[in-house]
């Protein structure tokens, strides 16, 4: 029997936080004008520092978690894969610290520490996805990009299996509440897909979005991923 | 042998091995409850603690690590019919061979307040019903461990402390770094721990026997020598293929050989370990164990993050305390718990080491203020705290959440108050400030405040609270009133030191009242009780005279290791003397395009291209001359305003929008200071209440619509995130605000946005609804009985002044 057990995947921390990407979180247009990107660069250096990535992964064949695939989208992700990789990756509680001190008396300092901390939570997954797909080409298997509970039709429901099924709390501190939200806040869990032949998987699009609606980056006919 | 007696044998006994590894090699499914085996497959949980006793375990762990309600929900099974079961299986096993069974209790599974939402008291009735049911199903003895979070340990420890009277061990699992995932340090967990009461205190999981040495040698090191220690690696580390531990029972047992040093309690295995890695425990600690050497105590204070050993000069800031401070008592009456928070992180960035914190206003709740500014304190700052009250009820509520080990300030030489006092500061393994007065006053003499001093240890020592935990204030006295007693507070002091082996404390700006240019007097004095061999001064770490006597005392008394922190403070810096006078804020606005004129002009300007300090700086100016809610009317409104406009037609973005926000919040807490000097009261455009739903931790967005609204002029009552819909009803029929604002970012938590909404209507309270949230939209918040959707926090000011007409 397979039993695929969770193991924690070394992670550095990044030399700097991505202020572009942070100013775009924060609601920037285009590139932030002056008194943004010094507001950004003035918290970016105690946020870093409160920061201690982390990230747990596990590999198992698709069909031994059934009960993860809840909706199209992340069944057309995967489709093709015989194996998936889960993967869940946070920051830690010191984040959420260090945007609450920020924010004390100054909620432009609040928001943009919240914004730099979704910034380099991509960092880190970024970086967790790069080692994986370094072990995948090491083993000569190729996989898909990260897909997220939320993104298109698949549930964030599932995310309380998926901190199970990895032991997050244990390996990680990672914990999920019954209402399905991660804590520490500035964390994030994906699955990829393992094939044998080059995949890219499927990317959700808007059509299944939760924000399709209200999108302000459709409205402009632009999408969050560009 | 009972478990009190196996604490102090002269063996380090063994304990057990992992279970987790024996059942998935019995074929437990990934993500399976393992305490679930207790019910449905008691044979298999009795066969592996059968195979431990007999590699020669002492004491059983029962297969309960995981047996909390929140990890037991959906598995049909309640808390107490896992435990029993468990504690039953583990009794069957241990039976035959006399060993010992402990109820194993591991972390909830869910986040504490303020990382996560699960409230500390909650957590502490979570644990009590495991312990409950673990006594009750006989068990010998408590392990609790791989806890990662102090916090959380301090609520098991409580629950085991408050239900039964089980000796109890506690364990934490620590990184390569000698930190938690929650950042706490092997020095924090000592002190906290055995001050709450643990009697053996250990470390499992996370790494192998090599790694964890260090760490095991400093936990020593931060407990007495005779002080039971115990030890649970993992069988090494992760293979890389996941494939399980990298090393074999002979290596585990290699490795464990320098623990012998350690004159371990006991030691056993976690992760990957099986009845063979205990069985070859036997001859690395077969022959008895040295006994560790006693060594001095430190005086600890701690945080789980920050350390402070408390030997010499060692600034408690003292900020945080309302007396002769109108503005400081309006914000604690108001509830302002961020203008508090605000003096806390100031003071812990001017080098503060320690935060007093006094809370006492008349016609406060003061128990319930602590309590509240003490968990919004340690969710900002990671400094050790003194709690400041004479307030028992107070001072208990503070103690009791707590996240490490404080000290109360303060019990004095009365009986009736030591009696009362004492017993709290053991209880929760507080250190504790007595003042060198008793109900016949303040003595005059050295020897008579030393005579109470020692009369206040022999107490403390008495209700077992540990020698270095006890710290004498002997009181400084004001120079202008009484000038010859100044002296006798110095020789009170020297005399404590020396004599009665206590640490010392002082609040040294009191010295100076009713005179000029006080930082000067505060300054030698503090020099004078430096040298005299004060340890804690309550003073103003803003005070540059007073932090520059303190580094420049640990240069002349050496111990400041060749001026290195002296140097790295001041290096570059130049003397304030010789500083140039700070430039007052320009008086006209910068030639500008459309620069309106007018006096209010400047402060316009400044909050509308989001300048915090100028803005403070130009309302200061303003208010010298005008009245404060003028200011509010005629230049913040209009200039946020103009912003908000801005922010509507696309010409300006939510960064510049959040900027000017900051800048109006600077400005507006000028005019609250103004406000409370003059013993005005403010004035309110309307009473609002906010809420993240429970549930729910993004509060950022509602945060943003609190300032907003704040700078219009609103009273905003925040009652923060995860608010459950009875808080929310019972904040607007108490406050009897017409207006509330409900926010939730998921889609999971929509859901208590509707019962929020449905229990404000059930309750026929007279107020409206606006609710906002990314998910959230116009038609489903009509749906679920908003009144109005607020996409932003431009719209939901606009709705507020719609609602509450404001111009």
């Amino acid at each position: 029997m397979y039993i695929p057990v969770s193991r924690v995947l070394p992670l550095r921390r990044p030399d700097e936080v991505d202020i572009q990407q942070a100013a775009r979180y924060m609601g920037a247009r285009g590139g932030p004008d002056a008194a943004t990107q010094a507001l950004l660069e003035r918290w970016a250096a105690p946020l870093l520092a409160a920061a201690a990535p982390r990230a747990v992964w596990l590999r198992a064949p698709v069909s031994a978690l059934e009960d993860l695939w809840q909706g199209k989208d992340i069944a057309r992700h995967l489709a093709g894969c015989g194996e998936v990789v889960l993967l869940a990756v946070t920051l830690g509680p010191g984040v959420d610290a260090q945007i609450r001190r920020a924010g004390v008396g100054d909620v432009a300092a609040g928001a943009a520490s919240d914004a730099l901390a979704s910034a380099l939570t991509e960092q880190a997954a970024d970086q967790a996805e790069a080692s994986l797909r370094e072990m995948a080409a090491a083993e000569g298997v190729y996989l898909t990009g990260r897909y997220s509970p939320g993104y298109g039709d698949w549930p964030i429901g599932v995310q309380p299996r998926i901190a199970a099924l990895l032991d997050t709390a244990r390996r990680i501190g990672l914990c999920v509440t019954d209402t399905c939200l991660m804590l520490p806040r500035k964390s994030v869990t994906a699955a990829l897909g393992v094939s044998r032949e080059p995949v890219t998987g499927y990317r959700a699009g808007c059509a299944h979005c939760q924000l399709r609606d209200k999108c302000e980056y459709r409205k402009r006919g632009e999408t969050c991923e560009s | 042998m009972r478990a009190e007696e196996l604490l102090h044998t002269r063996e380090t006994i063994l304990l057990d091995g992992a279970m987790g590894t024996m059942l998935q090699a019995a074929g437990l499914p990934l993500g399976a409850k393992p305490e679930a085996l207790n019910i449905e497959d008691p044979a298999l949980i009795e066969s592996i603690h059968a195979q431990y006793a007999a590699a020669g375990s002492r004491i059983l762990c029962a297969n309960t690590f995981g047996a909390s309600a929140h990890k037991l929900a959906g598995s049909g099974y309640t808390v107490a019919q896992v435990v029993a079961a468990g504690i039953g299986c583990a009794r069957r096993a241990a039976e035959p061979c006399g060993a010992l069974v402990a109820l194993d209790i591991g972390p909830l599974g869910e986040l504490l307040e303020p990382a996560g939402t699960l409230p500390f008291e909650d957590a502490v009735a979570a644990f009590a019903e495991i312990v409950r049911a673990g006594a009750e199903a006989g068990a010998d003895l408590i392990l609790c461990e791989t806890f990662t979070d102090l916090y959380e340990l301090k609520a098991a420890l409580l629950a085991c402390k408050e239900t039964c009277a089980l000796p109890v061990l506690a364990s934490m699992s620590f990184e390569a770094g000698g930190r938690t995932f929650t950042g706490c340090t092997v020095g924090s967990f000592a002190a906290t721990a055995r001050g709450l009461g643990a009697d053996a205190l250990g470390i499992n999981c996370s790494l192998g026997p090599k790694e964890i040495l260090p760490m095991a040698r400093a936990l020593c090191e931060a407990v007495p020598g005779d002080y039971p220690v115990f030890i649970k690696p993992n069988a090494g580390l992760p293979r890389a293929d996941g494939s399980g531990y990298d090393i074999t029972p002979q290596l585990f047992a290699m490795q464990m050989k320098p623990y012998r040093e350690l004159g371990l309690f006991a030691a056993g295995g976690c992760c990957g370990t099986t009845p063979d890695f205990i069985r070859a425990l036997h001859k690395v600690f077969d022959g008895g164990k040295a006994g560790r050497a006693a060594h001095p105590m430190p005086s600890v204070l701690c945080t789980p993050v920050q350390y402070v050993t408390v030997d010499g000069i060692t600034v408690v800031g003292e900020r945080i305390n309302p007396t002769g401070k109108k503005r400081f008592q309006q914000a604690i009456r108001e509830g302002d718990v961020d203008y508090i928070l605000a003096q806390g992180i100031s003071q812990a960035e001017s080098g503060a080491a320690v935060l007093d914190v006094n809370v006492g206003v008349p016609g406060v709740d003061e128990p319930a203020v602590m309590e509240r500014v003490v968990k919004a304190l340690q969710s900002v700052v990671s400094l050790p705290l003194q709690l400041d009250s004479s307030n028992a009820a107070a001072l208990e509520r503070g103690l009791r959440v707590y996240n490490g080990k404080p000290i109360v300030n303060s019990v004095n030489g009365e009986q009736a108050v030591l009696d009362q006092l004492l017993p709290l500061c053991k209880k929760y393994g507080a250190a504790v400030v007595g003042l060198t007065l008793d109900e016949r006053g303040i003595p005059k003499t050295a020897a008579q405040r030393a005579a109470i001093a020692a009369r206040i240890r022999d107490a403390a020592l008495a209700a077992g609270i540990p020698r270095e935990d006890i710290y004498i204030d002997c009181l400084t006295l004001t120079a202008s009133a009484q000038q010859e007693d100044v002296m006798a507070t110095l020789e009170a002091l020297r005399a404590c030191k020396e004599e009665l082996g206590v640490r010392t404390v002082l609040g040294v700006s009191n010295i100076s009242f009713g005179l000029p240019c006080r930082p000067y007097l505060n300054a030698a004095f503090l020099t004078m009780a430096m040298y005299a061999g004060l340890d804690l001064a309550i003073m103003n770490p803003a005070s540059e005279e007073m932090m520059g006597a303190v580094y420049a005392y640990g240069v002349l008394s050496g111990r400041d290791k060749q001026s290195g922190q002296y140097i790295a403070r001041y290096a570059g810096r130049q003397m304030p003397s010789q500083a140039a006078q700070p430039a007052a804020p320009q008086a006209a606005a910068p030639a500008g395009e459309s620069a309106p004129a007018g006096p209010y002009a400047p402060l316009m300007k400044a909050v509308e291209q989001g300048l915090k300090g100028e803005a403070a700086a130009h309302t200061r100016a303003l208010l010298a001359s005008r009245d404060p809610l003028d200011l509010v009317d005629h230049a913040l409104i209009p200039a946020l305003d103009a912003v908000g406009a801005g922010y509507e037609k696309g010409t300006l973005f939510l960064p510049q929008l959040l900027q000017s926000a900051s800048a109006a919040q600077a400005a507006f807490e000028e005019i609250k200071a103004a406000v409370a000097k003059n013993g005005a009261p403010g004035s309110s455009k309307g009473k609002i209440v906010l809420a993240t739903v429970k549930g729910d931790v993004h509060d950022i967005g509602k945060n943003i619509v609190r300032v907003i609204l704040e700078n219009y002029g609103f009273e905003v009552l925040d009652l923060g995130r995860d608010v459950p819909p009875e808080k929310v009803v019972e904040a607007v029929r108490e406050s009897g605000a017409r207006l509330v604002g409900l926010s939730a970012l998921m889609t999971t938590t929509l859901k208590s946005m509707a019962e929020t909404i449905e229990a404000l209507h059930k309750a026929k309270l007279d107020c409206k609804v606006m609710v906002g949230g990314a998910v959230l939209t116009e038609r489903y918040a009509l749906e679920i009985g908003a009144d109005w959707y607020a996409k932003d926090a431009k719209r939901s000011a606009d709705i507020a002044k719609a609602f509450y007409g404001v111009q």
